[in-house]
């Protein structure tokens, strides 16, 4: 742990110190509203886990940690295992796991195979509820993501590299790219381009800029009667962007909470990974979305974890075929990923939302792969955690077991969120209904 | 559509008909689709179709090349949208180039960075140099450390050197006091470069700061503070001592303010006039219609340019100078469909009759083939002209466009991609087996392989050198990995005729981006030929097939991926890689898709993971000879590539690939006829890459396009699978 920002070791410290700004951090939404809302956020890790290192052997609460969750111990109370779910939406009678397990971790369907003319598979269940929650913050959902991809693009088996790369998925064709520059993604949330300029100013560009979309928004209609159907598709997307531009002109206002510095383009993947985790935590206690998913990696991934001293690439060598040498390496990276799901939670734990509450009492923030063991390529005993509170809808603290579709999973998520209970996506049956016992 | 693997072969050079199972079969299925009479061999198309195409986005790359010459940056401003999605192997599909709100974003904050910095000069931001003075850079002629900074206890000079990044006003700053003593307050002079010399009375006891303005050039500048009257009366048996003394915390340099930098470039490509109050109304609607159809890549119609004159207008009432009111313009020109999509327009869009494109549309589809970027003047004009129609002056200018260095575009995208250069970022050799490995190594081997790419296409050599050629060019790090003399510049062409090497199948960057971490792999080399160099997707191992000689935990015929299935059981480590493939050629499951896959690869055995030349495999000699299905057989790589290079479906592949980047679509079933014409002129004129792109540019589905019937059902392409 080299580089730590300081803004992260004064949440990381423990401490929950009332420091006189908090105030006015507290968010507009949560002071108005009586509950205060469900936040959703969904962590995925590529290439499954060592599960011999993950499960743990006792049930219930004040489960034993083996060794790749053994930095879960300062946050343990928080967060609940959950195994025995799976995903019908990875399974299939074809190559490509990574692909298939990556597009339904949170669509629970069953991607079309296909090189990319006609990609599909369904909504994600972080956009279901950020479909829900509408208009109510700047932002629906944020997606982070550490690994953008090579446009040579070697996709797994013979399916479109749009599969192994979004989890986010705003309809069943229409995946959510992610970003993964910290800088960027801070840009994003807190309007680059008007930051430190004055309201009058502001207000002033703000007009022009909708003047210049609607130049755009009558040349796309003007282009539209002319255009075949499936050009129109497209133009479409188009135009749904550039309302979604004008719609976040009109409602942003300047952040009521100090965002911070806005981050440098960090140097390498440890701190890029803790540079996102506080993105998502100042998004979250600015109230500016709901809803983020982040994505340590692309299905399948490739990277080198040569900083954990681990030097060969992490899906070949989750190919492990049993060797003893790769699965200690595999457990490493395991760990590491535990390890900054862990503080993501206790920075949660820390950051205070007023009402004497903390913002980890209102999160849901899941983590998981899109397999279950790297060799077996497995859909089954997936490797899930849960963190915090969802406004009462999780207690954490509990090994759970079960034997169900991790879409009822999503169903809890939902109806935490608001959304009445549904069977959710290809094999979902409803809600697990003792998350909070 | 998947065609059973068997009768997979590489083809006799001297066959000139179609041969393959492939061809036969797309032939039928063309017959039946389109209802024709005819065979397969001689199929007359009755009405020849050059297919449709979806709207285009621009990529992330042709945004960024486009953005780059219409306003003269050399930053990659693009870059921050999203990474596109590939689909057949490319990234420039149109199918697959879709569109999130994410880009759209970014498309107004990259206008917003166009017009904030590369088109209006900018105020040089002010920056902030302070030295202590105890720090080691400092020189100084008297004193020493103490009274919490340099004590200057005599008269004595403390200098330092300073850079400024821009000329302008700068300030000088001094953390000073004096310990006073004497009639008179410590005295310093200051001065820059000896010049600038002003004294200057220090006549307080605290650390406080001290500031003289200059005007400075760019570049060094020694800044020297000169203790200048020092006073010293020794201690008597009545009286103490009396020392004046300065002291110096630290020095400051700051600047330059209110500076504004050079003019951009950008400024030129925009304002072509000045909107000075007499001409401003007319030139506002000057530069949007001439920079507008630099941008949109056509002119604009009276109604657009009136709308932008709409918008300027409005910027002007809200406040903004005329300069800036031209910036909102240009937001406006990026933000539009316009610009973002390749708009081509059919008289009706279910009119399914082919018709020509505009001269505009033509210019643009050639200029992103084979620039990735937007028309440049020359092709505007000659559209405007109406010359583009002439066959003659497309051919020159295709001609002038691949000698242009904006021509890169062609190895970075269609050779890059289709030789799978970037694969080689993906590689991760195991530095237990590879010591020598290392990234240096990684990076000259992905620019070998772009050196020798582009020297193929862009030198007008034939395309069979691509696999045969007798040079290659290598830096240092790469003469150590083959053995060879050290090179006399950093890069450099080299003669390997007396070297086992020869041509992209032994770069180490394909042997290196084929291989697994610790061994190589003949299935995956073999099957890299047959997909890239062949155009034959062999067919994913059947449902059910394990990993060799593995079972699975729970028992079940478990969903393999290729690693998987390629995973090496424990009881073979040890043994030569071809021996461990050896179910492939006794299980008659495997054997019907790996008798064409494997022996291709055994071929280049005598290369290991990194591309090294090896004699042995786990100690035992390499075996590279093979048979093909077919029964040609060979003794190893050049044998085998000769006969490559020399096939027919090299020249067949190496059109539809470039074809499908052209076109930004799979070539269909309906393409077949247009494939044939464009592969005998390429063949006729000795496989020249200038040969081949003139013939696409000249080829109807180049030049034309055809609305879409509301039940036209899309014809199966001939590539299906896709990695």
């Amino acid at each position: 742990m080299s580089k730590v920002s300081r803004r992260w070791l004064f949440r990381s410290a423990g401490a929950s110190i009332a420091l006189p700004w908090l105030g006015s951090m507290v968010p507009r939404s949560a002071r108005a509203q009586a509950a205060p809302p469900m936040r959703f956020i969904s962590w995925f890790t590529p290439n499954g886990c060592v599960m011999s290192d993950f499960k743990p052997r006792t049930d219930g609460a004040d489960y034993d940690l083996p060794p790749s969750l053994q930095p879960l111990a300062p946050v343990q109370g928080h967060v609940s295992v959950l195994s025995g779910l799976r995903n019908a939406g990875g399974t299939d009678n074809l190559p490509g796991d990574h692909a298939r397990g990556t597009a339904s971790f949170l669509t629970c369907a069953r991607p079309v195979y296909t090189g990319g003319a006609d990609i599909s598979v369904g909504v994600s269940v972080d956009q279901r509820v950020a479909q829900h929650y509408g208009s109510a913050t700047s932002l629906p959902s944020l997606e982070l993501g550490l690994e953008g991809g090579s446009n040579g693009g070697i996709c797994d088996s013979g399916y479109a590299c749009a599969y192994p790369r979004n989890i986010s998925w705003a309809g069943p064709s229409t995946p959510l790219p992610k970003i993964t520059d910290p800088s960027l993604a801070f840009d994003r949330l807190f309007g680059g381009q008007d930051a430190g300029v004055t309201e009058i100013e502001r207000a002033r560009r703000r007009e022009l800029r909708k003047s210049v979309l609607d130049e755009s928004v009558s040349q796309a209609q003007s282009l539209a009667g002319r255009l075949s159907m499936q050009d129109n598709r497209k133009l479409d997307e188009y135009l749904t962007g550039v309302r979604e531009l004008e719609l976040r002109l009109d409602t942003f206002e300047a952040p009521t909470c100090d965002p911070g510095l806005r981050p440098t383009t960090p140097p390498d993947i440890e701190a890029a990974a803790m540079a996102m985790a506080d993105i998502m935590v100042i998004a979250l206690e600015c109230d500016v979305t709901r809803v983020i998913s982040f994505m340590f990696a692309n299905g399948g991934s490739n990277r080198v974890h040569d900083f954990l001293g681990v030097t060969r690439a992490h899906h070949q060598m989750s190919h492990h075929g049993g060797d003893n040498s790769k699965l200690t390496d595999l457990a490493i990276i395991d760990r590491w990923h535990v390890a900054q799901f862990a503080r993501f939670v206790q920075s949660l734990a820390n950051t205070p939302t007023g009402d004497d509450r903390m913002l980890i009492d209102d999160c849901l923030v899941m983590m998981g792969s899109e397999i279950s063991d790297g060799d077996r390529h497995n859909h089954d005993d997936m490797p899930v955690l849960l963190a915090g509170g969802g406004v009462g809808h999780h207690t954490g603290g509990v090994h759970r077991r079960y034997d169900a579709p991790v879409a009822n999973l999503y169903s809890s998520i939902m109806m935490a969120a608001g959304l009445p209970e549904e069977a959710f996506g290809i094999d979902g049956t409803g809600a697990l209904t003792d998350l909070n016992s | 559509m998947r065609l059973h693997p068997t009768n997979r072969m590489v083809d006799s050079p001297t066959k000139t008909q179609h041969s393959g199972a492939l061809e036969v079969a797309v032939r039928a299925s063309l017959i039946i689709t389109l209802g024709l009479i005819g065979c397969g061999e001689t199929a007359v198309i009755a009405s020849p179709d050059p297919g449709t195409v979806t709207l285009r986005r621009l990529s992330r790359t042709q945004v960024d090349r486009s953005l780059r010459d219409l306003f003269d940056i050399g930053v990659p401003i693009a870059m921050q949208l999203p990474n596109d999605d590939v689909g057949n192997g490319f990234d420039n599909q149109a199918d697959v180039l879709s569109l999130s709100p994410l880009h759209i974003e970014v498309l107004d904050n990259i206008g917003y960075e166009l017009t904030t910095y590369h088109v209006f000069p900018t105020a040089v931001p002010v920056r902030y140099q302070r030295v202590e003075a105890e720090d080691d850079s400092v020189t100084t002629t008297s004193g020493g450390p103490g009274g919490g900074g340099w004590n200057l206890y005599s008269n004595g000079v403390l200098s330092t050197s300073i850079a400024t990044d821009e000329a302008g006003p700068h300030t000088f700053t001094v953390q000073t006091y004096g310990q006073q003593a004497g009639p008179d307050p410590v005295r310093l002079r200051i001065d820059h470069d000896g010049e600038d010399s002003q004294i200057v009375d220090v006549d307080w006891s605290n650390p406080q700061p001290l500031d003289v303005e200059w005007e400075l050039g760019r570049g060094f500048h020694t800044v020297n503070v000169a203790f200048i009257n020092d006073f010293y009366i020794p201690a008597t048996d009545t009286t103490p001592s009396q020392d004046r003394n300065a002291i110096i915390d630290w020095v400051e340099l700051s600047g330059p303010f209110d500076t504004i930098g050079p003019t951009p470039p950008g400024y030129g490509k925009v304002f072509s006039c000045l909107p000075t109050p007499a001409e401003e109304p007319a030139c506002a609607r000057s530069i949007a219609q001439t920079f507008g159809t630099k941008v949109w890549r056509r002119p604009l119609t009276e109604t657009e340019v009136a709308q932008l004159a709409d918008l300027y207008d409005t910027a002007r009432e809200s406040g903004e100078d005329p300069d800036r009111a031209v910036g909102w313009m240009v937001r406006s020109l990026l933000m539009s469909p316009n610009f973002l999509f390749r708009v081509e327009l059919d008289p009706s869009p279910t009119d399914t009759t082919p018709h020509a494109l505009n001269e505009f549309e033509l210019a643009t589809r050639l200029s992103y083939f084979l620039w990735s970027s937007t028309p440049d003047e020359q092709l505007l004009s000659r559209a405007a002209e109406g010359r583009l129609s002439d066959a003659e002056e497309l051919a020159q200018q295709v001609e002038r466009m691949l000698e242009d260095p904006r021509a890169s575009a062609l190895v970075d995208g269609l050779g890059a991609q289709w030789l799978s250069i970037a694969a080689i970022d993906e590689s991760a050799p195991d530095p237990d087996v590879f010591p020598e490995w290392t990234e240096i190594l990684r990076q000259s081997m992905a620019e070998e392989m772009r050196r020798h790419v582009q020297s193929v296409l862009l030198e007008d050599r034939s395309m069979r050198e691509l696999l045969t050629s007798d040079t290659t060019f290598i830096d240092s790090t790469l003469a150590v990995h083959y053995g060879l003399a050290e090179p006399l510049a950093e890069w450099q062409q080299v003669d390997l005729s007396d070297t086992n090497r020869a041509g992209l199948l032994t770069t180490a960057g394909w042997l290196t981006s084929t291989s697994y971490p610790e061994r190589t792999s003949p299935v995956r080399r073999g099957k890299w030929v047959l997909d890239n160099l062949l155009c034959e997707s062999p067919a994913p191992p059947p449902p059910g097939v394990e990993a060799l000689g593995t079972t699975s935990e729970t028992g079940r015929p478990s969903t393999i991926d290729l690693a998987a299935h390629a995973t090496i059981p424990q009881q073979q480590l040890g043994q030569p890689v071809r021996d461990r493939l050896e179910e492939h050629q006794t299980n008659p499951v495997c054997q019907s898709c790996h008798q064409s896959i494997d022996p291709i690869g055994y071929a280049f055995e005598n290369y290991d993971s990194i591309g090294a030349w090896r004699n042995t495999d786990e100690g035992r000699p390499v075996d590279a000879s093979g048979r093909l299905p077919d029964g040609f057989t060979f003794e190893g790589s050049t044998e085998l590539v000769g006969r490559l290079s020399e096939s027919r479906k090299f020249d067949r592949c190496v059109v539809q690939k470039t074809l499908t980047w052209a076109l930004g679509r799979a070539p269909g079933v309906q393409d077949l006829i247009y494939l044939d014409a464009i592969e005998s002129e390429y063949a006729a004129s000795d496989r020249r890459f200038k040969a081949l792109v003139t013939a696409i540019v000249l080829s109807d589905p180049f030049q034309q396009r055809r609305g879409v019937d509301s039940d036209d059902t899309p014809l199966p392409s001939l590539e299906v699978t896709d990695e």
